[in-house]
């Protein structure tokens, strides 16, 4: 017979965090976890320390994205918790595994405005797939596995346990320890709905496909290219799932939606069939519902029930994993080279060529993208933060391979940047981690550049600093009669000297004799270095759709308007 | 920049034309056409959950963020030791979507659509 294990509440969540094989947790200490952080201590587990919260969050947010696997973030009650908030909410929005504890204070305290007491339960509630609040160290035994099987089942997202310091402090019996939660496999797609997809798509004449978060999460990219191919479907894809067919492919139409190329969204608009994989028909990508795709059949697969139907009826819905739903398509469709549809979407990209100019000049944000497109290995991930820049990011940047884009998509958060792109780094210290950022969104998050310096990743962010709000200036710009109030900052920060002050290397692009040179050496350093690009605040975003239009009613540059931006620049 | 583009726009609710789609695609909107009163325009739902302190904030919670509107909720233990909630919905069509949230949620083991909870609600409510 074997001797039962004794131990307190806080060493049963290390232990368990060990035998899940967690290697790298990201957190702050305080009053009502540091039992926990007691047990931290004598764990194996590295610890980072973050400087916010929310910085906490988003590291392991750059782990989970980075890895697929749930990463774990660790705060204190009350502000602890609700600096967290925004991180859980993101990943919620973006499907990411996150595992967050919190301290509580203690049982007897509940309820009663205790010190640095809040409804940690109740506000995570909303934005978490599960919350518990534990009431007993025993509880912990089946709610600390449960927490990573529900975080990496399923649609994956953000889980949060609320711990009561004298839970984490109270000792519990056990005979053994349970076993580690692993993602539970799917349910097999229905074999007649497979089939009527199957029908659909051989009968198609123009198909097409956009591939979402849900492909890439899945691992389902390698089949969604061939199914791509054995149908001739070309591909479009949501901000969440660039990567999932590289770039470079001849059926690639790139990001669709707000800020997607003019072809793709025309292209979309014909087909008369759309294969929606792993995507939920966001508003962003969609235009007006209503007349997204009017003439298309529509196929939706989803490992998300409840999203099929949510915004767009399906002729066929799939609610199963994409892997396996596109692994079956595989086998029952037929392979058509569909010539005309392609000679049409030939025709349709074609019209749109010569809409703008390649960039070269790395005084432009597309500039820098295309230098840095040609620097970067296949395998870099790039990381960026909100607004102006990650939109050029999305359009211009050739994604290659899935997991190659951690941005920020649902919920999207100024900040998430320079967090997420330290998280990638500890997850993958080998890789190159490019942050793409803007001076707005950097400074939400500033104080993490001394959890960067600290931990001496690799990670080199390269700031697009116009001096203001960009995306908002260009919605006032177009939909307010430039009328740009509050969107630009009337003094200048030097972020070469505050990222220097943080401890890390900087230089500002501008000043260099050879900016290529610049940049490449920057690329090549190891540890953090911040390399700061002067950018035109009067640059626009296009082509873009305005809100709550449709997705043909595009923006697309003209030379009347490049003329007034540069008149303005120069007023 | 043409800026007649957006001024022809307006602001075009997702959320109704949702509506109306899910209407067409599951057919769970409560049209019979039998002269109803208002009242019997109504569904019942029986939501079976696991029971701890928070559950019912957790399915009440899930009404709100999602625009759902109940008109009666009344939970209640059950003998094994899970709760049951009903819930009294007005028959829009997005019943289905609601269901499908519902069931979403880790403390749910089943919903089910009840006709005769809706007549036991309504008794209740003439009692209380």
């Amino acid at each position: 017979m074997c001797a039962m294990i004794r131990m307190t509440g806080a060493e049963i969540i290390v232990r368990l965090l060990e035998r899940q094989g967690v290697a790298v947790v990201a957190g702050i200490p305080g009053g009502a976890n540091l039992p926990l952080y007691d047990a931290l201590s004598h764990s194996p587990i590295r610890h980072v320390l973050a400087r916010h919260e929310q910085g906490a969050g988003f590291i392991a947010q750059g782990m989970a994205r980075t890895t697929g696997r749930p990463a774990v973030c660790l705060a204190t009650s009350g502000p602890g918790a609700t600096n967290l908030l925004t991180a859980i909410a993101d990943a919620k929005l973006d499907s990411v595994p996150l595992v967050c504890i919190t301290g509580q204070v203690p049982r007897g305290l509940l309820g009663t405005d205790a010190f640095q007491e809040v409804d940690t339960y109740g506000l995570a509630v909303p934005i978490t797939k599960h919350a518990w609040l534990v009431r007993s160290a025993a509880e912990l035994l089946t709610i600390i596995p449960e927490a990573f099987r529900l975080a990496s089942s399923g649609r994956p997202g953000p889980v949060l346990i609320d711990v009561p310091k004298d839970v984490q402090q109270e000792y519990a019996e056990f005979a053994h320890w349970p076993e580690p939660g692993l993602p539970e496999p799917s349910s097999a797609p229905i074999a007649k709905d497979l089939e009527r997809a199957a029908a659909l798509i051989d009968a198609a004449r123009r198909p097409a496909m956009i591939l979402g978060g849900g492909v890439i999460a899945s691992g389902a990219s390698e089949l969604a290219v061939q199914l791509a191919e054995r149908c001739a479907m070309p591909t479009s894809m949501t901000l969440m799932g660039l990567g999932a067919m590289s770039a470079d492919h001849p059926l690639c139409l790139g990001m669709l939606g707000m800020h997607g190329a003019r072809c793709t969204n025309t292209i979309l608009h014909e087909c008369d069939l759309l294969l929606a994989v792993g995507m939920r028909f966001d508003d962003r990508a969609t235009g007006v519902a209503s007349r997204f795709c009017p003439e298309a059949e529509i196929i939706h697969i989803d490992i998300d029930a409840s999203e099929i139907g949510k915004i767009k009826p399906a002729s066929v819905g799939l609610a199963t994993d994409a892997a396996q739903a596109l692994q079956s398509l595989l086998d029952m469709t037929q392979r058509r080279p569909r010539v005309g549809w392609q000679h049409r979407v030939r025709q349709i990209r074609q019209a749109d060529a010569g809409l703008e100019e390649p960039a070269t000049d790395m005084r432009t944000p597309r500039g820098i993208l295309a230098n840095l497109a040609e620097q970067l290995p296949e395998d870099a991930i790039i990381v960026t933060d909100v607004g102006q820049h990650q939109m050029w990011t999305a359009m211009h940047y050739p994604f290659r391979r899935p997991r190659s884009l951690l941005t920020s998509g649902g919920l999207g958060t100024m900040g998430f940047g320079l967090p997420t792109a330290i998280g990638a780094a500890l997850a993958k210290p080998e890789a190159r981690v490019v942050l793409v950022t803007g001076d707005g969104s950097l400074q939400m998050n500033l104080q993490e550049l001394a959890t960067a310096a600290e931990e001496g990743v690799n990670i080199t962010i390269v700031l697009m600093d116009n001096a203001s709000l960009g995306l908002v200036r260009q919605q006032q710009d177009l939909f307010f009669d430039s009328r740009n109030y509050a969107s630009i900052y009337r003094r200048g920060v030097d972020f070469c000297q505050v990222a220097r002050g943080f401890g890390m290397r900087a230089a500002n692009l501008h000043e260099a004799r050879d900016p290529y040179a610049a940049l490449s050496r920057v690329l090549c350093g190891t540890g953090p270095c911040l390399i700061r690009a002067r950018v035109d605040s009067s640059d626009h975003v296009l082509p873009m759709v305005p809100p709550g239009a449709a997705n043909t009613e595009t923006i697309v540059p003209q030379p009347r308007m490049k003329e007034e931006a540069h008149a303005r620049a120069c007023a | 920049m043409p800026a007649h583009a957006h001024d022809q726009l307006c602001d075009v609710d997702i959320q109704t034309e949702s509506l109306s789609h899910m209407n067409q695609a599951s057919g769970t909107g409560g049209m019979e056409g039998d002269g109803q009163t208002a009242g019997s325009n109504l569904t019942a739902i029986r939501v079976t959950v696991a029971d701890h302190p928070g559950v019912l904030s957790q399915v009440c919670s899930l009404l709100a963020r999602r625009a759902f509107q109940a008109e009666a909720v009344f939970s209640l233990p059950a003998k094994d030791g899970s709760r049951t909630i009903w819930l009294l919905m007005s028959s829009d069509a997005r019943l289905e979507q609601l269901s499908r949230q519902l069931t979403k949620l880790c403390d749910v083991q089943a919903v089910e659509f009840r006709e005769e909870g809706r007549k036991l609600l309504e008794t209740l409510n003439g009692i209380l």
